[in-house]
């Protein structure tokens, strides 16, 4: 009797716990979809208008024929201003949804991130792209995780080399990113204090199913692979 | 007097039409149509059969892209993509579409001017803002203006400037490597971008390779 007891409070912790695991991941799933679509209204809603207005008020003081050496300066400062602004718009805008993802996919938008990267900073980036038939709610993630570890590697890893591959095989999608930069402790990636961008690659990962391999030690470069099952 | 360059311009915002419009119109240049959408641009450009079309590209309805697949299926030809976007790939399918020269909306108008001139002489042109990246794109895309025209004859010397234009070398490097004063170079650069038809370094590049007088590593 204790062990009939016994064994049903066990099957029904297990099942409570699957089920809040389904719920959690729905629930991950749900906020990033909301997420990542608003980041895309925005990012849309910077281009459009605010972007393409700044542009129109450039073309506006262009009109203006200045009468004396001050009146011109103060113009061409204010032009230059312009410049800048739009300049940072944009950045911010392709940071937080870059539109070539949704027109042309995830390979043309990593393809313009990684040159993004490699033009701001000095390290070298080899790119393989081999995969196809990834749906476009799995790109953005991908594309996330993407971002991130080449964020890091660009702020933290001082590395001369990166590589950045991503394959199919058979029914999965294989990520590799690595570097030869200093690497870092992987406590600081399975520990649950990981920084929010650390955090963000897991969270994202999960929603995918996926699985990370880290490779990395302390001087010797990092080394990220991450399994994807389609 | 010459007759003016005839003008439509697309752009779904008024501001930037209206600052476009103002900017543009001078003795040598009319705007003769406005449109805010693609589709207002195909019905324009039909009734007014213009010189030159200078459109946006992400508009809402039809797009630019699309708008500019339809004008070149209809032989316009002298198309000119003005686009907020930097995104490359985005310039890229509008040259493959059919446009023959594209602008960053933030050029000083005398670029503008300049554009409109060069594509109503059938002279594709590449916005100054052009870096490598995109002058890559542009070297492996669809787009190429030059390939139903005959190409001028340039001598082996021609040849070896041009490819170390292509490699961004300046008349002063170029001068060196091939043991000859900077402003003789510079004499040899004034007669291939006169006979190529182009205007900066990149326009050489992009004929170079289009005509298969540079080759570039593949990234």
């Amino acid at each position: 009797m204790l062990l009939i007891l016994v064994i049903f409070f066990v099957a029904t912790i297990l099942k409570y716990h699957r089920r809040k695991v389904a719920f959690n991941l729905e629930k991950l799933k749900a906020d990033f979809g909301q997420l990542d679509q608003e980041r895309e209204r925005i990012a849309a809603d910077l281009h459009d208008d605010l972007g393409s207005v700044l542009s129109a008020v450039k073309l506006h003081l262009q009109r203006v024929e200045a009468r004396d050496e001050k009146s011109n300066a103060i113009l061409r400062f204010s032009e230059d201003q312009l410049d800048k602004s739009v300049n940072t718009l944009r950045r911010i805008a392709f940071n937080m949804m870059p539109g070539v993802l949704h027109r042309k996919g995830l390979e043309e938008a990593l393809k313009e991130l990684i040159n993004l990267m490699a033009d701001a900073s000095a390290i070298a980036v080899n790119v393989q792209y081999k995969a196809d038939g990834i749906s476009h709610a799995n790109a953005i993630h991908i594309y996330r995780i993407a971002q991130e570890m080449m964020h890091n590697i660009v702020k933290h890893s001082k590395a001369t080399r990166a590589s950045f591959s991503i394959s199919k095989i058979k029914n999965r999608v294989e990520l590799r990113i690595a570097d030869n930069g200093i690497g870092f402790d992987e406590k600081l990636f399975i520990n649950k204090s990981a920084g929010l961008g650390m955090r963000n690659i897991k969270a994202r990962a999960e929603v995918l199913k996926a699985k990370i391999s880290l490779a990395t030690l302390p001087g010797k470069g990092t080394h990220f692979l991450i399994k994807i099952p389609l | 007097m010459h007759e003016k360059i005839r003008v439509v311009i697309a752009d779904d915002h008024d501001i930037y039409r209206d600052g476009l419009q103002l900017l543009l119109n001078s003795n040598e240049i009319e705007v003769v149509a406005e449109a805010s959408n693609g589709r207002q641009l195909l019905t324009e450009v039909r009734k007014y059969k213009p010189d030159v079309i200078l459109t946006d590209l992400i508009m809402s309805g039809v797009s630019g892209i699309e708008a500019i697949k339809e004008l070149k299926k209809e032989n316009f030809e002298r198309i000119i993509a003005i686009s907020f976007f930097d995104s490359d790939t985005l310039i890229v399918e509008a040259l493959e579409a059919g446009a023959i020269g594209y602008l960053h909306k933030n050029v000083q108008k005398e670029e503008i001017i300049e554009a409109i001139k060069d594509v109503n002489n059938f002279r594709p042109y590449y916005c100054k803002a052009t870096d490598r990246k995109l002058a890559r794109l542009i070297y492996k895309s669809q787009f190429n203006p030059y390939a139903s025209k005959t190409m001028p004859l340039f001598s082996q010397q021609d040849i070896e400037i041009i490819r170390l234009i292509c490699q961004e070398k300046s008349s002063e490097e170029i001068g060196r490597i091939l043991n000859m004063g900077a402003r003789t170079v510079e004499g040899h650069r004034a007669k291939i971008v006169q006979k190529m038809n182009v205007r900066t370094p990149v326009g050489v590049a992009i004929y170079a390779v289009k005509n298969n007088l540079f080759f570039i590593d593949p990234i």
